[in-house]
């Protein structure tokens, strides 16, 4: 299925913006971005997974909700800054 | 003593007498520097329910052991006074090269009394001290007051001073060095202002002595490769874009504020209106960076951003706080207007974060017409009004017309006013910070009830612990964590490290601390020296008659209301229970006053427990007490 990814991640400037994805059916928040980092070779950035806020629309999501056809996947950073 | 010049400068501008003390070394290891060492000599030197404005008042611009050392990181030195929005506690902390340069003068730190008759400033040149005629930059600018001053003085002049905001008892007015960088929160530049005291100038080329440079070499090093290793990515981040870096993410997490605290990111300002102020889309217009003293990371920036309206060469990046309260806070997409805003605020010596604040206040009373264009000297303040928020802001920060009143902040405003209440956002009286306590719950403690309420700088579970919409907070056991961060972050804060200099190998606040000044500290002892910091300053609003009750908050501290949307739609932090787990851990009573075991139990408290404890009574049968 198709989603769009828009990454809000000061650390990661290479996919800032939308991004279009095709993951599995029924991936989870987490199998999504795994397979999309696999596909842009990002491995590493999934680390700091954890540390990441998600919303679908704008609702809340953990790593484990599972996504729909169509769904945004915002990806953020929960950072200090001065 | 290392690490120490071992002088504290006292000055009476009332009479003009200056005094020179030793710093006592015991006051030293108890209470490090900065703020703490400020709390201290505040709490034994100031009468308590001092005006903040009187003759008894004072001001002190306090270094830590780390300034002027060499120690990355180490070059933040405090403001300190009595605050006259909260009638308690104040403490302000500022980078730049002013600290370093104090010490490099011969002073750990300037204490100021007394109210001058004309302008004046502080001039400290190598261990001597005199007090300036300073007539000619009152009413000047920062930055024109900066380049007489440099003229004069030279280069190697480092000075903490004023603007028009401060001379003009602006309560939101800061203490500013260096042209760009305020020491901003609690009105400490009307305290100085209050004083006729336009500037404290320091020169010199003192050596501080330190005990072990080999060790505060190596520790340098472990910074250096911490920052190559796994401390990478945030230097990457901070270094390169500065404490903006996350703007953009944050806006939309629920983490910065936007509409006056009454919206949500996701709806009212999205990721695409957010981009182009956050520090990458605006790097295309950057032209160099900025450094504060002995800094690896360089949060600063310079640009010089287009614009036909105003000349915004040369012009600091906006810090994340500043896009916050400019920016989302008002629905501002005019990234032109937030850059000048900024300017306007360093120019006339404004605290970005109430400036914002007190223009988003005013901004939703014009909106549901609680305040008339009239009553704004004709300037129509509706959301994202660019050109009207730099208006406003100029009328602030000149203190003219309406910004005789909005210069007051936003909870003398609505007062004057007599209304507006509703649309406050204060934690007695101080505006909230750019994150919001709604999704970084722990930061709610923290902005009801440190010694100095509103502040993002001050520890405690801070943004570590998060709560999104929909899921529930586990507040068990927030006690313990909410004073061990309060400790940490008193010792980077009163040591002179930065904040983000702490986030570096672990313990190497203490490591550095060690090797400068040669003291030795086990591991509780550490924590109890942060602990005795923060009740020193807790101390000082005990005696001022404050206690819990006092220290209120807006209800949007802590709760959303319909129709808000987003990530913390919904959310209710209890408050109150995460204040009861924490005067629990602290060992203070439920209304917040000191209880005497802890106290004892801190050491070098004396004074406080003589004034605030009552002693205990005689036992039964023993004789009543002798009458001298």
């Amino acid at each position: 299925m198709r989603i769009r990814l828009r990454f809000a991640c000061a650390d990661l400037p290479e996919v800032s913006g939308i991004q279009e994805a095709e993951v599995s059916d029924g991936a989870t928040v987490e199998q999504a971005m795994t397979e999309y980092a696999r596909l842009r070779r990002m491995e590493d950035s999934l680390e700091k997974l954890p540390e990441s806020m998600f919303l679908i629309g704008k609702k809340p999501a953990l790593l484990a909700t599972v996504l729909q056809e169509g769904d945004e996947l915002m990806i953020m950073r929960i950072l200090h800054g001065g | 003593m290392f690490g120490y010049m071992g002088k504290l400068l006292f000055v009476n501008l009332s009479t003009g007498a200056t005094e020179v003390r030793d710093l006592d070394e015991q006051d030293a290891r108890n209470f490090l520097g900065g703020y703490g060492l400020g709390a201290k000599i505040l709490y034994d030197e100031m009468p308590a329910k001092a005006d903040p404005f009187g003759e008894d008042s004072m001001i002190g611009f306090v270094t830590g052991p780390a300034n002027g050392t060499g120690a990355l990181y180490g070059g933040r030195f405090m403001v300190v006074n009595k605050s006259p929005v909260t009638g308690g506690w104040n403490d302000a902390n500022c980078g730049g090269d002013f600290g370093p340069a104090l010490k490099k003068a011969g002073y750990d730190a300037v204490f100021v009394k007394g109210v001058s008759k004309k302008p004046v400033a502080i001039f400290i040149d190598d261990g001597k001290v005199e007090i300036v005629d300073a007539a000619d930059l009152w009413g000047k600018t920062t930055l024109q007051t900066e380049k007489v001053i440099e003229e004069k003085y030279g280069k190697k002049a480092k000075s903490a001073l004023i603007g028009p905001a401060g001379e003009n008892l602006s309560l939101i007015s800061a203490v500013m060095n260096d042209g760009h960088r305020a020491a901003g929160r609690g009105g400490c530049g009307a305290v100085m202002g209050s004083k006729k005291l336009k500037a404290v100038i320091a020169r010199g080329d003192q050596a501080v002595p330190i005990c072990d440079k080999d060790a505060l070499n190596a520790n340098n090093k472990a910074v250096l490769d911490f920052m190559k290793g796994p401390g990478a990515g945030f230097a990457g981040m901070f270094g390169n874009f500065g404490t903006g870096a996350g703007f953009v993410g944050s806006t939309q997490s629920g983490d910065s504020g936007v509409k006056n605290w009454g919206g949500a990111g996701v709806a009212d300002y999205p990721a695409d209106v957010a981009t182009p102020l956050g520090s990458q889309g605006i790097d295309n217009t950057k032209t160099g960076k900025y450094a504060c003293a002995n800094c690896p990371l360089g949060c600063g920036a310079f640009h010089d951003y287009p614009s036909e309206r105003w000349d915004l060469k040369h012009s600091p990046r906006p810090e994340y706080e500043t896009m916050g309260s400019f920016g989302s806070l008002l629905l501002n997409k005019d990234v032109e207007s937030v850059f000048q805003a900024n300017n306007l605020c360093n120019e006339y010596g404004l605290d970005t974060i109430s400036a914002g604040s007190t223009v988003a206040w005013a901004m939703e009373c014009f909106e549901n017409g609680v305040l008339s264009a009239d009553e704004l000297d004709g300037i129509k303040l509706n959301w994202g009004a660019g050109d009207a928020i730099v208006a406003i802001t100029e009328k602030i920060g000149k203190g003219e017309g309406c910004g005789k009143i909005l210069m007051l902040g936003t909870q003398a405003a609505a007062d004057h006013y007599g209304k507006g209440h509703e649309y406050l956002v204060v934690a007695r009286g101080i505006e909230e910070p750019q994150h919001d306590s709604r999704l970084g719950y722990g930061l709610m403690r923290v902005y009801q009830y440190d010694p100095t309420p509103g502040r993002h700088v001050k520890g405690g579970m801070g943004m570590f612990v998060t709560h999104t919409a929909g899921h529930s907070v586990d507040y068990k056991g927030t006690g313990y964590a909410d004073v061990n961060g309060a400790a940490n972050t008193e010792l980077t804060n009163s040591a002179g490290f930065c904040m983000f200099g702490a986030n570096g190998p672990m313990g190497i606040v203490k490591m550095q601390i060690e090797a400068i000044t040669g003291f030795k500290y086990s591991a509780p002892e550490w924590l109890a020296l942060g602990l005795r910091i923060y009740n020193m300053r807790h101390a000082f609003n005990l005696r001022e008659g404050l206690r819990r009750k006092d220290f209120t908050v807006s209800e949007r501290f802590y709760k959303t209301n319909p129709p808000h949307e987003g990530p913390i739609a919904g959310n209710n932090v209890d408050h109150e229970l995460l204040a009861d787990n924490f005067f629990n851990a602290m060992g203070w009573a439920m209304d917040g006053m000191f209880l005497a075991p802890m106290l004892r139990n801190l050491g070098g408290m004396d004074k406080v427990i003589a004034d605030l404890i009552p002693p205990p009574p005689p036992p039964p049968g023993a004789p009543p007490p002798k009458k001298d």
